[in-house]
């Protein structure tokens, strides 16, 4: 069982080694079928390129600055929103809860012109605050962690309540201790996949020096074929695959540094009291 | 007085959703009873929803995305758990890699894993042929045909969830006490028994939530057909809302667009609650 | 308390400094023209367009959109407009500029695009049928540039290997490209085709549409954009001629799941007798050196570029063309209007032509471009007056959808699940259908 898995990692890897090898040959490396599985002539000449044209590490800088920012209101809101669900009884729980599901099943595509127009009235277009916005409250995010925040016994947070303490005393000294793990893999996880996202970007944001890393590296490609010409369209498939090792780098410089986070038991069979 | 501090609780998350996802849900349900191209607009009622009901396009969209269901709902169960529970008998060290590399290709860009793929299955050079052919078997035409394009995209698809699931997985299997499964594994239960009545029984909410996740993501899988099949061999591999993005951003027909939306929102949500009548019964 | 405290100020500092990355306002006393076209126009280097034109008015300052870049929808200007944000000026592609440039009706339109005719004087310049579809009515609402003209590109490497000695381009029919094609295919040089067709995406198109020609069949009845008349005697040879490509071992089998980059990367390999493809000038010594570095090839090719093969029963094969679109829009005060009416003509000048020639290989619109020292062109020049243009709706607002409406078919041909006669009547119906909702 233990090399099966080994074989399953091996094949789901292939296209990241594929991307790999490819971005340090020259371009028809790349192109060949089947491709050279040893690289030849090896040459950082793609990345070069990228970092000269492009404002790569201002980019990068943009994506974890605005990572997190959104990740502070976003888990903002999710405590609060989930120690209401935890803690009370009120009108209308279950539809709320069933509302943010069916929001998780429209399509970003089919909101994404009302989505504009909103964020042309409240003067927000090619600001940072139009992506941040978006993010602050993920219903997936508070769908998946209900779940824990159910889990707390409610006796505890009574007894709280009799000893006379105020509602929000108990939310920040008694709760969220005990959501640390959980908190930290959403962090981790928001981290991870801002590396990923460029279409609401692209739709907002004008200014270059405002670009995330991924919508700056797409953009970088897209226009490369009107700005040079057609003849050097061959070049352009070594530029994809080293835009998407630089894509993939910090990412998976994030997730080493902090394996340990995922390591917790931020899934609760229980809470030790 | 304890209802009202409730909502008090509920107010930043409310305000962020209501203004940013709500207000446009509601702008575009009322969208969907006009044609637009925000150029010109008509009004025209339940017309877009009568020619969605009636279009066969939209229609093969739903059964395509009801196929992509069944399979990755198939791969994605079963082989994350099966993962998930051999990594469990290993060390820290061993469980740490498997979780990085499943998880990592869900963090690469998606073009370039779906040009590696597209390589991987073509029809003469690709590596499954080849495969094929040392072991003596006819060529496929992997990309021509409804189902096996389906199943390489459903691949795909559960290959970018999968290291999420697994970190779920493994976070909840590790939640169990040393001591439970030392002394089951002192009373004489094998490694078989140990999974089936302590291990399982845990995770299986999970997989249970997890799996409803996955048939609503089903529905929206997009970026992989419009990069390896634009819908696939005649139209029967596009999802549902591909086919909203054929029909409504392609020709700029917004009406359209959200109308099927709305479609695929009772349809998702039928689903759903079905799902859920079903695990109550057992 | 004091945590407490500081996380609130951190958090409030946090989001004042999100408010603070903001884009630039505008500059007093200058007009801001929003400018959204598929070149990044701020790249100094690509100032050749924008330089003259902000010398030649200092008091406009340039914001550049980018839209419309990750896929081939139009979402980004749609969004726009939907916002009341209109842009002034818009170039791209045929396919999504059109839907702005054409108007539909009378009434009920949110955005015109401005008659041209009023702001641009030097309009007799333009080769002569290039503007034609565009006017309407006496009034211009968009000058197409940097043409494509679509030929088929001969390898003449390829067919020296395979012995086939091709003739004087008046003399390029059919039967020499069965000729060439047969003895492609007998050389048995591995990887090594005669054509390529390809059916998954709606993407390159261009690249064989050219074929209709060579069977005398059309679209359109002369500029009767109503109806469809393809399923025509003509239209039911050509597909049945795909077919026959197909089932020969002309092209790959694999026609129904290759796609426009296939037939890029096969051509640039020089892995093709023949292919339809853009003139451009693929003799160059600099682009073939390029091919080289790059591994692709192991020694520069010879290309040679001929219309579409003549068949039996026509005189000439109209070749496909494909432009891009400038559109200045109806919006802003009459300064702003002027502008962007002013940039279009710094789009499509003689200058910036000539440039785009030389540098990019895009043909050109304008007669005054003469000052290139690209012979190629002058030859294909003379070709595109000898045949003339095939109308493929080019000129729609809804050619994106007609270019929609062939793929399925073909792909249905590719692998079986239509006959020719069931295709082209499959085809005949969807573009009918495009062009009904576009009424």
């Amino acid at each position: 069982m233990k090399y099966l898995i080994f074989a399953l990692i091996l094949i789901l890897l292939f296209p990241l080694y594929w991307m790999i090898i490819g971005s340090i040959q020259p371009s028809a490396g790349v192109m060949k079928l089947p491709p050279n599985w040893i690289p030849r002539n090896i040459t950082l000449v793609n990345f070069a390129y990228i970092v000269k044209e492009t404002m790569i590490f201002r980019w990068t800088f943009n994506t974890i600055m605005l990572n997190t920012i959104s990740l502070c209101i976003q888990l903002f809101c999710l405590v609060t929103a989930g120690y209401a669900f935890a803690a009370y009884k009120f009108v209308g729980k279950q539809v709320i809860y069933w509302i943010f599901v069916a929001s998780l099943i429209i399509p970003w595509q089919g909101l994404l012109v009302s989505r504009y127009i909103l964020m042309r009235h409240l003067y927000l277009l090619n600001t940072w605050f139009a992506i941040i916005a978006l993010n602050a409250f993920a219903p997936i995010s508070f769908v998946f962690i209900r779940n824990y925040f159910e889990k707390i016994p409610t006796s505890m947070i009574d007894s709280a309540r009799i000893d006379g303490a105020r509602e929000i005393r108990i939310l920040f000294q008694i709760i969220l201790p005990q959501c640390k793990p959980i908190l930290g893999y959403l962090a981790l996880h928001s981290y991870l996949t801002a590396f990923q996202d460029f279409f609401w970007p692209m739709l907002v944001l004008n200014d270059k020096r405002l670009f995330t890393l991924p919508l700056g590296i797409v953009h970088f490609l897209k226009t490369f074929t009107s700005t040079h010409g057609l003849l050097m369209h061959q070049q352009l498939l070594g530029y994809e695959l080293a835009g998407g090792v630089l894509l993939l780098l910090p990412a998976i410089i994030i997730f080493v540094i902090f394996r340990k986070t995922f390591r917790q038991q931020f899934l609760a069979g229980g809470i030790k009291a | 007085m304890k209802t009202n501090k409730a909502y008090f609780f509920l107010l930043p998350a409310g305000v962020f959703f209501v203004v940013f996802t709500l207000t446009p849900i509601i702008m575009m349900g009322a969208l969907s009873l006009f044609e637009t191209n925000y150029i010109t607009s008509e009004f025209v009622g339940l017309r877009n929803y009568i020619d969605a009901l009636t279009s066969p396009d939209f229609r093969q969209s739903i059964v395509n995305s009801l196929f992509y269901c069944v399979f990755t709902i198939t791969l994605g169960t079963f082989v994350p758990l099966a993962v998930a529970l051999t990594a469990y008998r290993y060390s820290n060290a061993y469980r740490d890699i498997v979780r990085f590399a499943f998880y990592v290709p869900s963090l690469a860009s998606g073009v370039v894993i779906a040009n590696a793929w597209k390589w991987i299955f073509d029809c003469r050079k690709g590596l499954a042929n080849y495969l094929l052919s040392v072991a003596g078997i006819e060529p496929v035409m992997w990309w021509g045909h409804q189902v096996t394009a389906i199943g390489i995209i459903s691949l795909i698809v559960v290959n970018l969830w999968m290291g999420h699931w697994i970190i779920l997985y493994l976070a909840v299997l590790t939640t169990v006490r040393k001591e439970v499964v030392d002394s089951a594994r002192i009373d004489g239960a094998n490694w078989q028994q140990i999974q089936t009545k302590i291990l399982i029984p845990l995770i299986s909410p999970w997989v249970l939530f997890i799996m409803l996740l996955e048939i609503i993501s089903t529905f929206q899988i997009w970026e992989n057909i419009y990069l390896l099949t634009s819908g696939g061999p005649a139209n029967t591999t596009a999802t549902v809302v591909y086919n909203i993005y054929e029909t409504g951003f392609l020709r700029s027909q917004y009406g359209t667009a959200s109308a099927r939306s709305v479609i695929l929102v009772v349809i998702v949500l039928g689903l759903a609650l079905a799902k859920n009548r079903l695990e109550k019964r057992n | 308390m004091l945590k407490r405290k500081l996380a609130i100020s951190i958090l409030a500092l946090l989001l004042l400094v999100s408010f603070a990355f903001a884009g630039g306002q505008g500059e007093k006393g200058k007009i801001t023209l929003f400018v959204a076209t598929t070149v990044d126009i701020m790249i100094p280097r690509d100032g050749y367009i924008t330089q003259p034109f902000l010398t030649e008015n200092p008091n406009v300052k340039l914001e550049w959109v980018p839209i419309n870049i990750a896929d081939a929808s139009t979402i980004g200007m749609d969004a726009r407009i939907a916002s009341g944000l209109p842009v002034h000026f818009y170039h791209d592609y045929m396919s999504r500029a059109g839907k702005f440039a054409v108007p539909k009706t009378e009434e009920n339109q949110a955005i015109w695009a401005l008659d041209l005719s009023k702001y641009i004087d030097d309009l007799d310049d333009y080769m002569p049928g290039v503007l034609d579809p565009f006017w309407k009515d006496g009034k211009i609402y968009t000058i197409p540039n940097a043409s494509l003209i679509v030929g088929q590109l001969l390898n003449l490497s390829v067919m020296k290997k395979a012995g086939y000695k091709p003739p004087p381009v008046e003399e390029w029919t059919l039967e020499e490209f069965v000729k060439c094609a047969q003895k492609t295919k007998a050389a048995q040089i591995p990887d090594i085709y005669a054509t390529l067709m390809f059916a998954e995406n709606r993407s390159g198109d261009w690249m064989y549409m050219g074929w209709l020609s060579s069977f005398g069949a059309q679209l359109f009845d002369g500029g009767d954009y109503s109806k469809t008349i393809i399923d025509s005697p003509e239209g039911l040879k050509v597909f049945e001629f795909w077919k026959a490509l197909q089932n020969t071992g002309f092209i790959p089998y694999d026609a129904a799941v290759m796609n426009d980059d296939h037939a890029i990367e096969y051509r640039n390999a020089g892995r093709l007798a023949v292919m339809g493809d853009r003139a451009a000038d693929f003799n160059s010594p600099i682009y073939q050196q390029s091919l080289i570095d790059s591994g692709m090839i192991k020694e520069p090719y010879q290309t040679a570029f001929y219309p579409y093969p003549k068949g039996p029963t026509v005189e000439k094969t109209p070749m496909v063309t494909s432009y891009e679109l400038t559109v200045a829009f109806d919006v802003g005060t009459e300064e702003e209007k002027a502008a962007a009416a002013r940039l279009v003509w710094h789009f499509t000048n003689t200058t910036t032509q000539t440039y785009q020639c030389n540098v990019l290989s895009k043909f050109p619109t304008r007669k005054s471009v003469a000052d290139v020292d690209q012979a190629w062109w002058r030859e294909v020049k003379a070709l595109l007056m000898a045949n003339g243009t095939l109308d493929v709706g080019g000129n729609l607002g809804c050619y994106d959808g007609i270019r929609g409406a062939m793929f399925p078919q073909l792909q249905k041909l590719f692998i079986g699940k239509a006959s020719p006669a069931e295709a082209v009547k499959l085809y005949a119906e969807a573009l009918n259908k495009v062009l009904d909702e576009d009424q």
